[in-house]
């Protein structure tokens, strides 16, 4: 059935009216459980007994058990006494060993393929936005209190992330595979390497000191650099294209196709596969600004570089374009 | 309800981070109702629903002082909704798969009962029908319509939810759109609808 598309705005009308009608209706119903369910919300935030739900807090170690041996004291110290004594400073010495020993493994953050990205507040204050398919590990002892703190802010970074360090005097160093940044309060993306492409830094504010092997270079704000062979290359960047993932963008300038179908397989949560005719260090330069969709950029690298691609039962499959003999 | 724009949220969603506990409880009550249906659509069973919404608030509040600034809260207790649900979907079918409990199996196939032919005459079964046609909608399309157009969600903030691109959004919305208005004028619902709730 065709209609004129009057009649089709009509409609749409109608079918708002009714769906605000479903809403009003139910809505009514609701307010009368709304209260009791408040009450029991209370109830519950309010138990004791309740455990906070948090993930990994770098609680600071408790010391109390010594409070407990102060008014023994007073009395005299009979047999028990002592034994009571002995085990609170061995379990005293157990809970500052545990401590010691939990402390000194890293946090472990990683961001599922296909995700989106969302900030993670390490415990000194700085944020960073790990992409798609990204892991990020710090030190569980950022922040403890001054004898057991961190002296150095060490992350491990596999992936992709954007930094926004905070300012705290301990200098700030990102670890990949095959370089390490190191910072002490600005804003900066880290790619990690992968495979036969080398990790990537992109400045987006401040100043960082970037090291690969041998090599040492220092970039500021509008300034990128990526590992390769022989050190590391500079490279242009687009400064307010920094990080455009965070919103759900995607930006690449003169970057590998490789490196760009990782990205996406990662973004996306597919499994991208290209054949061997491909020649994955061909760069292209691509700019969204909001999310694109799988297809459209891999459309869009396709028409660039005169390739097709085709679907698989995983996700996509890029082929070389068809030679004529 | 008056408090669902924007800036209202926005406002509140600041007050809640810094423990307000007053804030908390106005948040609650202007999306107690929304999240429930949210839950109810996506679980099918009030109390399961209830108890799920309970938990997204419950983590809200614990979560408060970490979540940043630009979260926005609206979306964020959606998709904690949506995953709590989801959560307990996939443990339910895998409770299932495990039991193959052949009763349980024929009586989730069985056909729902047909509505009863007079049904449609009294308007205040009108929702109801409503409804009862936006549950026969494909899950994703169900999902994107009633986030956008029942609870009033931006096309954006539906995207956060549930997880895809707001280009995906506009196309189950689309989709589910067209087959709703076949149905209902299949039904021959339009003109009640007309007639009960378009002043």
């Amino acid at each position: 059935m065709t209609m004129d598309p009057e009649n089709e705005l009509n409609h749409a009308d109608q079918l708002d009216a009714v769906l605000t009608a479903y809403r009003r209706t139910s809505t009514e119903q609701d307010i009368v459980g709304r209260e009791a369910a408040w009450a029991r919300l209370q109830a519950r935030l309010h138990d004791p007994a309740r455990v906070p739900f948090t993930d990994d807090v770098p609680a600071p170690p408790t010391l109390e058990v010594s409070r407990v041996s102060s008014p023994s004291a007073t009395r005299p110290v009979t047999r028990s006494a002592q034994r009571l004594g002995w085990s609170i400073a061995a379990a005293l010495l157990l809970t500052v060993g545990g401590v010691g020993v939990w402390g000194a493994t890293p946090v472990e953050r990683t961001v599922a393929r296909g995700a989106a990205a969302a900030p993670i507040r390490l415990p000194d204050g700085s944020r960073v936005w790990v992409a798609a398919g990204g892991a990020l590990s710090y030190d569980r002892r950022l922040a403890w209190p001054a004898p057991l703190r961190a002296t150095r802010r060490d992350v491990e970074l596999q992936g992709t992330a954007f930094f926004d360090v905070a300012r705290d005097g301990r200098p700030f160093r990102v670890r990949t595979g095959d370089a390490s940044v190191e910072v002490l309060g600005t804003h900066f993306e880290v790619r990690s390497g992968t495979g036969p492409f080398g990790s990537r830094v992109q400045v987006e504010e401040g100043r960082v000191v970037v090291t690969a092997g041998s090599a040492r270079t220092e970039l500021i704000a509008g300034q990128g650099a990526m590992v390769s062979a022989n050190g590391l290359t500079r490279q242009p960047i687009a400064r307010q294209r920094v990080a455009t993932w965070r919103a759900g963008g995607l930006a690449a300038l003169d970057e590998p196709i490789g490196a760009v179908l990782d990205e996406l397989s990662r973004r996306f949560a597919v499994e991208i596969t290209a054949d061997v005719t491909v020649d994955l260090l061909a760069t292209v330069s691509l700019f969204y600004p909001a999310a694109p969709g799988v297809e459209i950029v891999l459309g869009d690298v396709c028409t660039a570089q005169g390739l097709t691609f085709e679907r698989t039962s995983r996700g996509y499959r890029v082929k070389g374009a068809v030679h004529e003999p | 309800m008056s408090l669902t724009s924007q800036d209202d949220l926005a406002d509140l969603a600041v007050r809640v981070r810094s423990g307000d506990e007053a804030a908390f409880r106005q948040l609650f009550d202007a999306l107690y109702g929304p999240l429930r249906r949210s839950a109810v659509a996506l679980v099918r069973d009030a109390a399961v629903a209830e108890d799920l919404v309970q938990e997204a608030f419950v983590r809200l509040w614990d979560w408060r002082t970490r979540l940043e600034a630009e979260t926005p809260l609206r979306a964020w207790l959606f998709r904690t909704v949506r995953n709590l649900a989801l959560n307990l979907r996939r443990d339910a079918t895998n409770r299932q798969q495990l039991l193959t409990d052949p009763m349980a199996l024929a009586s989730a196939a069985a056909p729902r009962p047909a509505p009863s032919p007079d049904a449609g005459v009294a308007g205040d079964d009108l929702a109801a029908q409503v409804s009862a046609l936006v549950d026969e909608l494909p899950p994703r399309q169900r999902e994107a319509l009633l986030l956008t157009r029942v609870e009033g969600l931006s096309h954006a903030e539906v995207s956060e939810v549930m997880g895809c691109a707001p280009r995906t959004v506009n196309n189950h919305l689309v989709a589910a759109l067209i087959t709703l208005r076949r149905k209902l004028r299949d039904v021959g619902m339009m003109a009640g609808a007309l007639l009960w709730w378009v002043p």
